[in-house]
């Protein structure tokens, strides 16, 4: 079946009986998903319409491996695995049963069909919901914007989820652990509060947000037998892989289906458990090692560096305050460590470092990643300035970016509300100027600022270029004039026609006008992918609120562009750059380890910040506490904080460099971004590794 | 064609080359997002296909056990709801013993791969299968059989599911491809297979994948028939025209479909949590 060769380990799991269940543990690289590879083809062999595969991993980028098997010419003809995540399985589920899952659920539409809800379209509701609440004076001690406070109220709702408590506990659960002051306990209440009241409001419309969709997949199939084995009864096999990623409530799952499912593969990484501020539980994750006949556990680590090795071990110690009785002479050969005063200078040095290993040490950009603990829009824009002046391919990955800040987005919506002078929403000069030079081609800032300030009037109503003074005219120049009446003889031949929904006016404009020979967006891929993002986003808004719009006598459009302006974006759209296979990641370390990819070289930045070592502030809810091994009687104290930081320190350290595969650099800054000296305890381990280091040295 | 790891063919991405290989230069070697309007008039076009879609769905809540009555509950268009009671009459007359909903299939022929996603997978007491594909159509008359014919799906399904091996292997003449149309549910349009049959297509199928492979970047030109153009997102991108036409008043033969259109399975959703 495969040309690879297998150590005795490997095979030995590969020996058992295919109709049985399989847990395998290991540290990274030592073989684990190249089992499940093997084993995903053996079972695709077997499979066919009422015996299918179900490959479960934490979220999407962990699937890469399943998914790339898939697509080779030699993985066996038939029926294509389902590989998928927990959220997709609840989403499956809900989609295919939902007329029978309406009542039970308590949804009291159940004639009406559902609408999921992403992250931002949940945070618009939310807010809809907590205004009143908010007009009480509910949070006014906090000092918390917003977006963050709505984040951490849906977060809330999540761990229930995804823990698998009721969601009216939460607050009772972080008081109990709470070791602070008062005012905080009723904080827990009214964030609880606003999170039922959420809840309440999406039964009532038939929202699904994404704790109600685990809460729902969750409980109907522990109310329900039969719509349980409907929904896996076409299933034969399983693969579970990364389980120490994933929550509770999916190891329940699996736990209940060891008598439906009669082939699983359920592999765990015994280091690992980066995802814990998501919910992920490797605790729990044992529990599936009870029910399968075949346990194995390998620990043999392939093409490991020895030096990166040894590295990571004597760094490791001092993170966690172990003595090191012996620190190997190769792990020089690991690190450097570089300390500039100012953080603008560690900038300067990590590009020049990139360009020197790609020229003198012929690395592939792709051999290289930055990583820091987050990734600030002034540090990726730095980073990426200089990477451009080197023309140094890069990969900036960031969970989601918002389509508000992009220039086209301005551009088109300026132009709408032109077309639309109903909604009443005023056009500034300086709006129109950038949308000008967004769309024509070779117009500078004066000429795009005389015909702003010439053609509009009335407050979003704009004339011909025509009309314009002859002197004016010739100092535009009459090319790009006649691009502008174009637009407006569009927008005038539109506005005879009945009105569109915003979505489909784009559409037309984009198509009929702006993509047209003459105008820069003609043949612009970079910004027509930006375009079709925004007029989705527009059409699910449309699709999503229509209903909410006309009870409030609103305009559907108008009110996207209101809320556009108001910073929440709903269905903002995650973004991801093209996939680049030749590009430097600069990325946040947690998004990296998530990825799985091992590169050559690692540039740690400023390994005095505290990012490092300290998690979010997130007042309102707590990973740990609302997790399933934490104790209701005990409280959360700052010994708990501290220990729970160095793990994951250590944990974070130690993924990394289980990812580097030859040398990584280590950057301390005396001054941060703000211009403030620092201090983290990565930073501290790294000064106590270099004191045992030095301290060998002398005694050998 | 550069080597695309993620790349496979399908009856739809055939069918485009075979409508204009500059359409599937841009749609599956570029990849290219193009927002233009597909149809006029735009809402009536985005009804049809949300009927089109929501009829999916409902035959395949069917399927997964859905209570007939339940499901009808969640219809609010009375085409819909026609084309409902047509599929459950038409249901009632059929033995099924084991059918699958929305079911994908891959094989490779001589390193390239071929998938194809059923709306619905039968397997009668015999052994034989039934390959559904459920047709919603904007235009007033049903699609013709030639039309259909040599369309590169009648091709690629029943090839798929005779190129796959699984644990039961499956004889040409067991399986039949059946094109089922919510509007006219009395006359749908079969296509038995037959092991002559899958020897031509299969013929045909690898020299259009070669030819496909063995195209350079530029060799992939616009279409000669410039009416199609009207119906393709990338009309102003290959400079042939304006406007987007009228999906309910030309004669051009056209057939958006639904289960394909979706067909990206890379694109699973997945909620950023």
């Amino acid at each position: 079946m495969d040309d690879l060769y297998y150590t005795t380990q490997q095979q030995d799991v590969l020996n058992v009986e295919i109709n049985s269940h399989v847990f395998l543990e290991g540290p990274f690289k030592s073989g684990k998903t190249s089992v499940g590879l093997f084993r995903m083809k053996e079972m695709a062999a077997h499979a066919d319409p009422t015996h299918q595969i179900l490959v479960l991993t934490p979220q999407r980028s962990l699937s890469i491996p399943y998914r790339t098997c898939m697509q080779a010419p030699n993985f066996p003809a038939g029926v294509l695995p389902n590989v998928t995540t927990l959220a997709g399985l609840a989403r499956q589920l809900i989609r295919l049963s939902w007329p029978q899952i309406t009542e039970q659920g308590g949804f009291r539409k159940p004639d009406q069909l559902p609408t999921f809800l992403s992250m931002e379209t949940a945070q618009y509701f939310l807010k809809q919901i907590c205004q009143p609440l908010l007009a009480k004076g509910y949070f006014v001690e906090m000092h918390i914007d917003q977006a963050r406070l709505f984040s951490q109220i849906l977060d809330t709702m999540n761990k229930a989820a995804l823990v698998g408590y009721p969601l009216s506990e939460t607050a009772q659960r972080l008081k109990d652990a709470w070791n602070g002051e008062a005012i905080r306990q009723s904080h827990y209440d009214q964030s609880q509060e606003c999170a039922l009241a959420f809840r309440s409001f999406c039964l009532q419309n038939n929202l699904l947000d994404f704790s109600l969709q685990v809460e729902i997949f969750r409980n109907c199939l522990a109310r329900d037998s039969v719509l349980k084995r409907n929904f896996f009864q076409s299933y034969q096999y399983l693969i579970a892989d990364n389980l120490e990623e994933d929550v509770p409530v999916l190891h329940d799952l699996l736990l209940s289906l060891q008598g439906e499912i009669p082939s699983m593969l359920f592999i765990k990484d015994s280091h690992a458990g980066f995802r814990s501020f998501l919910g992920a539980d490797p605790t729990s994750a044992d529990r599936l090692k009870h029910i399968c006949p075949h346990s194995f556990e390998f620990s043999e680590q392939f093409d490991i560096s020895a030096p990166i090795h040894a590295f990571q071990f004597s760094l490791s110690n001092c993170i966690i305050q172990k003595d090191t009785s012996h620190i190997s002479p190769e792990v020089t050969r690991a690190y450097s460590l570089r300390s500039v005063q100012f953080y603008p200078q560690m900038i300067v040095d990590v590009c020049q470092t990139i360009q020197q290993l790609i020229h003198d040490e012929l690395a592939g950009p792709e051999d290289i990643a930055v990583l820091s603990p987050y990734l600030p829009d002034s540090l990726k824009f730095s980073l990426s300035q200089k990477l451009i002046g080197m023309n140094i391919p890069f990969l900036s990955s960031r969970p989601s970016r918002s389509l508000a800040e992009e220039p086209i987005t301005h551009a088109v919506l300026t132009f709408a509300k032109a077309a639309h002078p109903h909604w009443n929403l005023e056009i500034t000069q300086q709006e129109l100027r950038q949308a000008i030079m967004a769309i024509l081609p070779h117009c500078d800032l004066i000429r795009a600022s005389l015909l702003a300030q010439n053609t509009l009037v009335e407050k979003n109503k704009l004339n011909h270029y025509y009309d314009i003074p002859p002197f004016t005219r010739e100092r535009i120049t009459d090319m790009l004039g006649n691009a502008f009446d174009a637009v407006v003889d569009w927008i005038n031949e539109y506005q005879k026609e009945d009105t569109l929904p915003l979505d489909i006016f784009l559409s037309r404009f984009f198509g009929e006008l702006f993509s047209q020979s003459g105008f820069k967006l003609h043949q612009d891929v970079d910004n027509a992918v930006l375009l079709t993002a925004l007029i989705q986003s527009i059409r699910d808004f449309r699709m999503m609120f229509s209903t909410l719009a006309e009870e409030q006598q609103q305009d559907i459009s108008k009110m996207y562009i209101e809320t556009l302006q108001t910073g929440l974006l709903p269905s903002a759209h995650t973004i991801t750059a093209s996939e680049n296979d030749h590009a430097v990641t600069i990325a946040p370390a947690f998004t990296f380890l998530m990825k799985n990819q091992t590169v050559k070289y690692q540039f740690w930045l400023d390994i005095g910040n505290i990012g490092w070592w300290e998690r979010l502030d997130q007042p309102l809810t707590h990973p740990y506490v609302l997790s399933r091994n934490w104790p209701r009687d005990k409280r959360w104290m700052d010994a708990q904080e501290f220990q729970a930081n160095q793990n994951a320190l250590a944990r974070l350290v130690a993924g990394l460099l289980d990812r580097c595969s030859e040398h990584v650099y280590l950057y301390v800054a005396g001054l941060n971004q703000a211009g403030m000296s620092q201090s983290s305890p990565l930073l501290s381990a790294m000064q106590l590794f270099l004191k045992r280091s030095y301290g060998m040295e002398q005694h050998e | 064609m550069p080597n695309l790891p993620d790349f496979r063919f399908s009856s739809q991405s055939l069918q485009d080359f075979e409508e204009c290989q500059q359409r599937f230069f841009l749609r599956y070697i570029q990849k290219m997002d193009w927002p233009a309007e597909e149809s006029s008039p735009y809402l009536a076009f985005e009804q049809f296909r949300q009927k089109g879609s929501q009829f999916h769905a409902c035959v395949e809540q069917y399927f997964h056990h859905g209570d007939p009555e339940k499901i009808e509950r969640l219809i609010k268009d009375d085409d819909l709801r026609l084309w409902w009671k047509n599929f459950l009459r038409f249901s009632m007359e059929q033995q099924f013993t084991t059918a699958s909903s929305e079911i994908l299939f891959q094989t490779s022929l001589q390193g390239h791969i071929l998938i194809a996603k059923y709306d619905l997978l039968v397997q009668q007491e015999d052994g034989s299968m039934t390959i559904f594909d459920w047709k919603t159509s904007a235009s007033l008359k049903r699609t013709d059989r030639e039309f259909l014919k040599k369309k590169m799906q009648t091709l690629v399904y029943p090839y798929v599911l005779c190129g796959s091996a699984g644990s039961q292997s499956i004889q040409p003449a067991q399986v039949k491809l059946v094109y089922w149309f919510p509007q006219y549910p009395d006359q749908p349009e079969q296509f038995p297979y037959s092991s002559i049959q899958m020897q031509q297509d299969e013929r045909v199928l690898l020299e259009r994948m070669e030819e496909i492979t063995r195209k350079t970047l530029d060799e992939f030109p616009k279409t000669e028939d410039e009416k199609r153009c009207r119906y393709c997102v990338y009309r102003s991108y290959c400079e042939r025209g304006k406007r987007a036409a009228n999906l309910f008043e030309d004669d051009l033969e056209l057939d958006f479909d639904l289960s394909e259109l979706d067909m990206d399975i890379d694109q699973a959703l997945e909620i950023p949590y």
